[in-house]
């Protein structure tokens, strides 16, 4: 699983909401659901912020650079978090990486 | 043959046996919570224990081929005849989303979403959505999201 995360990792490419997933935001909890298994994932502020930075900006960079700018903390630091977070959507799949300019 | 269990303290799942042909299992559970934990462990049927009267005729029913539960947890039996599309619909607006919005996200018409919905709630024993969502989350003797599983 290591491996495949650290391919994950180097791979280039564009975040998306797969077209089976769905993400609501409320007061203190995103619940994100997953229409191919009827699971719902629950994420706290900070996860459901990253996901609707993911969505929007289709970047683990530009992500990471929109929430270092947000919470004030380094970009290099943010990035690792963004990165693994992001890798444990993509493993989930409710986040997907599709072919693009990184 | 009807077995009649009594969960007591213990999770459901250690207690109620693996399903046997001719053998149903009734679960004699403390309340509402005990019963649906019973229910999702694979008791054919459910109980508040305590009321003696009324488990003969539950019994009775239990073994002439009935499915029976609390009517607190109302529509847990008929979680199994929830298609997917119906499973989908339902999770959508347990989570707040509109008809055109259910629409939108699983391809098909207003028209048909409200079908599919329609269909949901007479199976839930439920009138609204209001309802339907409370029968799931409510944390008492709600019914858990896992009734909107899809395997």
């Amino acid at each position: 699983v290591s491996a495949a995360l650290d391919t994950l990792a180097r791979m280039p490419g564009r975040t998306r909401l797969p077209d089976h997933v769905v993400y609501r935001s409320f007061v203190n909890e995103t619940v994100v659901l997953n229409l191919q298994t009827g699971r719902y994932h629950g994420l706290n502020p900070t996860g459901g912020r990253i996901l609707q930075l993911l969505v929007e900006t289709a970047s683990i960079d530009e992500s990471a650079a929109r929430l270092a700018q947000e919470s004030g903390r380094g970009v290099d630091e943010i990035r690792a978090d963004v990165q693994a977070f992001c890798d444990d959507l993509v493993v989930r799949g409710l986040v997907e990486i599709v072919p693009g300019d990184d | 043959v009807v077995i009649v269990l009594r969960t007591d303290g213990a999770r459901p799942a250690d207690v109620v046996p693996v399903p046997a042909p001719h053998v149903r299992v009734l679960a004699l559970a403390a309340d509402a919570a005990g019963a649906r934990a019973a229910l999702a462990a694979g008791a054919h049927s459910a109980a508040i224990d305590g009321d003696d009267e009324g488990l003969v005729a539950v019994v009775a029913a239990v073994g002439a081929g009935y499915a029976v539960s609390p009517e607190s947890l109302r529509g847990r039996l008929s979680q199994g005849l929830l298609t997917t599309r119906e499973k989908q619909a339902l999770a959508m607006v347990v989570m707040g989303f509109s008809n055109r919005e259910i629409g939108t996200t699983l391809h098909i018409t207003e028209t048909t979403v409200k079908s599919h919905l329609s269909s949901a709630f007479r199976k839930l024993h439920v009138r609204s959505r209001h309802e339907a969502t409370a029968l799931i989350l409510d944390p008492e003797s709600g019914a858990g999201t896992g009734i909107l599983a899809i395997s």
